[in-house]
């Protein structure tokens, strides 16, 4: 059993991820932003984080993301650079590909789709768990 | 003779396509001059008993013909290569031309009689030639050159040190060594000759002046025209207007968007400088909205007018004058030109008008550029409204699909049949509305970003098979069959990446979709020479014929998909057709209700 944190500001979302991954048998807890996401990082210490890709603002999840794959050595997250993430994304929203720093870099290790497909989700998390 | 208004030559009077022009009109008259002295030599031959005279006469001529034809072939060099370098031939064929002629005039005078040859008159016509091609300091040479050879020719006649040869006039014999003849003679032609070139001068000047207003108000129009934006616009009005007085400051001042004050937003200062600021300070009223609608303002003493307030720019001299015009267009003031000059009075009234040209034209273009700008601004802001609008309507959907899926999954718990079918029924609403926003969004964005985005060379096959692999489960799933045999070479189509995906999106899609279970679809490519032919066709229910010339309008579904309960937002084919036509290409559908349908795609090659 994982603990996974779920980081995103809609409640409905967050519901439905709950409900998914404690079907699945894991121990789920969340987070509003992606300001809160950072401090139960650190005091929780998650197996995965599902991070919705835009929330208070266009590309806060992306930044997140950036943040904690930050390849700077004197970063302060570099305990946490092997979390896998899973990022939700919405099909047309080609925003935050836009602030990626170099094509190919993309600092999140899979994407699921909104509205999410709760057998979908379960399976990539289990993939990405096995890691 | 050179006015250059800036040093990388863009601005440059006369320019040298005139002193080509006047040197092969020169060329022209040289020819007949030549041929005439040669019939002089004949005549001369008749009359005089000297053939020494008429020998002289002959190699005149010969050699005025013979320095005509290399000035000629000089002045086709020219021409022939077009070449910036060789500007130096004509500017300095000009002046030879004319010393030469000038010199070869008083040789003829010296042997058809000197002092009281009829070929005096030569040298009237030569000066009045020579007034209308050069000016200022060359033309006062010249005219000291020709009466200064006539003089000594004279003079050295009359002393016998030349010899004198017999007119064609019946004159009394030793009347050349007369002192009183050769100083009244000399006299009258000088006066003349002063005369001719004061007159030509000032009337040539005048239709000089006026050409070269013109020439420079020509390019002026030409420069604002070819601006893409304001701030290039406003250079190139300061830069010309500054040019226009060869001497002159010209400074551009719009109102501050915020303050409505007028601020300086371009000015040239001597030489193509550009300044910061303005050089002198006007007073507030001058620069009221309801003085200068009236008309140009012109300060001729800056010194003693109480109107400005002066600045004395570090180091530079004393500007004396101004002409301020406003940029007015449509009775709106929309800023102000100003020209200043180191010189005081300096600005006539042909040059307010001028100004006034300029600065109209200059108004003009930037009113233009404006409602342009704004343009642009609303369709950018229109563009993002429709992105917002989009995704916050995608939001709600999204959260609400997800819990349903979850209800449906049977993560809270089991379902009855009846609440099953029904949420699967809301699930089916909500995928309708959730492609229906997308299509929208794809449809608005056609009419306000993609419109403007330029089209590229695409590779057609690749992108097909990427569209057809994108559908290859449901066609799978519903137990279909997808053929596409294309031709082995690439070819190229004028389109956007994204646009034709999602054009042949759409059309697989809709194959697909009104294609019952087991049946087919094809793709093939033909091509023409300028174009590319791309046909989907499939085994499906086809359109009824009463419905074809409807299925381009916008949430139109056929009568017979409707009755088959297959769900559509009615948007895809007006999308496809919106891409293609954006792309210069053509698209049209053959269908036989029941059997199935063609639909042809045309796309430029290139």
């Amino acid at each position: 059993m994982s603990k996974i944190l779920v980081i995103d500001d809609d409640p409905d979302l967050v519901l439905a991820v709950r409900l998914c991954l404690e079907g699945a048998d894991h121990e789920v807890i969340e987070a509003k932003n992606g300001a809160e996401g950072l401090k139960k990082i650190k005091d929780d210490r998650p197996d995965l984080i599902v991070l919705d890709v835009m929330m208070d603002t266009t590309t806060e999840g992306f930044q997140l993301a950036l943040k904690l794959r930050s390849p700077d050595p004197a970063s302060a997250y570099k305990e946490y650079k092997d979390i896998p993430i899973l990022m939700l994304t919405s099909i047309h929203d080609t925003t935050p590909l836009r602030f990626a720093p170099e094509e190919d870099y993309l600092p999140v290790d899979a994407f699921v789709d909104k509205p999410i497909d709760p057998d979908d989700l379960v399976e990539k998390v289990a993939d990405l768990l096995k890691r | 003779m050179t006015e250059r208004l800036s040093e990388s030559g863009a601005w440059q009077f006369p320019l040298p396509a005139d002193y080509a022009s006047e040197s092969a009109l020169l060329v022209r008259v040289s020819w007949l001059f030549g041929g005439l002295v040669l019939l002089a030599a004949a005549i001369s031959q008749y009359v005089s008993d000297s053939s020494v005279a008429a020998g002289a006469l002959y190699l005149t001529g010969a050699s005025i013909l013979v320095f005509n034809g290399l000035v000629w072939w000089l002045g086709r060099r020219y021409s022939a290569t077009g070449d910036r370098k060789a500007e130096g031939i004509p500017r300095g064929l000009l002046p030879g031309q004319l010393i030469f002629d000038g010199l070869a005039i008083v040789a003829i005078v010296h042997w058809t009689g000197g002092i009281g040859s009829p070929a005096i008159l030569l040298l009237l016509i030569h000066l009045q030639i020579s007034a209308l091609v050069l000016s200022g300091k060359w033309l006062y040479a010249f005219l000291l050159l020709d009466i200064g050879a006539l003089a000594l020719v004279a003079v050295l006649e009359s002393e016998g040190i030349l010899p004198h040869y017999a007119s064609i006039l019946s004159l009394p014999v030793g009347f050349h060594a007369d002192k009183g003849t050769l100083a009244t003679v000399l006299s009258l032609v000088t006066l003349a000759s002063t005369g001719i070139v004061c007159a030509t001068t000032a009337w040539a000047g005048r239709i000089r002046r006026r050409e070269r207003r013109s020439a420079q108000l020509l390019q002026i129009t030409q420069a604002l025209a070819s601006a893409d934006d304001r701030a290039e616009l406003l250079e190139h009005l300061a830069h010309g207007a500054a040019g226009m007085f060869s001497e002159g400051v010209a400074t551009v001042r719009l109102p501050d968007e915020v303050s409505g004050v007028l601020k300086t937003t371009a000015a040239y200062g001597e030489k193509g400088t550009r300044l910061d600021e303005e050089p002198v300070e006007l007073s507030p009223h001058l620069l009221d909205e309801g003085v200068l609608a009236k008309g140009p303002v012109v300060i001729g003493n800056i010194a003693a007018d109480e109107r400005v307030r002066h600045r004395q720019p570090s180091g530079e001299e004393e500007i004396k004058s101004l002409l301020a015009a406003p940029l007015m267009h449509k009775g709106e003031l929309l800023g102000v030109l100003t020209v200043y000059s180191l010189k005081p009075n300096r600005f006539s009234p042909a040059d307010v008008s001028f100004l006034l040209e300029i600065a109209r034209q200059g108004a003009g273009r930037l009113a233009h550029l404006r409602a342009f700008e704004h343009l642009q601004q609303a369709e950018q802001t229109q563009a993002q409204f429709v992105r917002m609008v989009t995704h916050e309507l995608k939001t709600p959907v999204a959260g609400a699909q997800s819990l349903l899926r979850t209800l449906l999954r049977g993560l809270i718990g089991d379902l009855s049949e009846q609440q099953r079918d029904i949420l699967e029924r809301i699930d089916e609403r909500f995928d309708l509305l959730s492609e229906l926003i997308s299509d929208l969004l794809v449809l608005a964005a056609n009419r306000t970003i993609w419109v403007d985005e330029r089209l590229e060379s695409v590779p057609l096959q690749p992108i097909i098979r990427e569209v057809i692999d994108y559908w290859a489960t449901t066609v799978e799933n519903k137990g279909m069959r997808v053929r596409f045999d294309p031709p082995p070479e690439i070819l190229n189509v004028q389109a956007t990446q994204e646009g034709l995906e999602r054009a042949f999106s759409n059309l697989i899609d809709n194959a697909i979709k009104y294609t019952p279970a087991g049946g087919e679809i094809e793709v093939t490519i033909e091509t023409n020479p300028t174009s590319a032919v791309i046909t989907v066709s499939d085994s499906g229910i086809g359109i009824p014929s009463e419905d074809l010339p409807h299925l381009w309008d916008e949430f139109f579904r056929a009568r017979n998909a409707r009755e088959a309960g297959i769900t559509g937002t009615g948007l895809g084919l007006s999308i496809v057709r919106q891409l293609v036509s954006h792309f210069g290409g053509a698209v049209d559908i053959s269908s036989k209700e029941g059997a199935g349908t063609k639909v042809k795609v045309t796309l430029l090659l290139g």
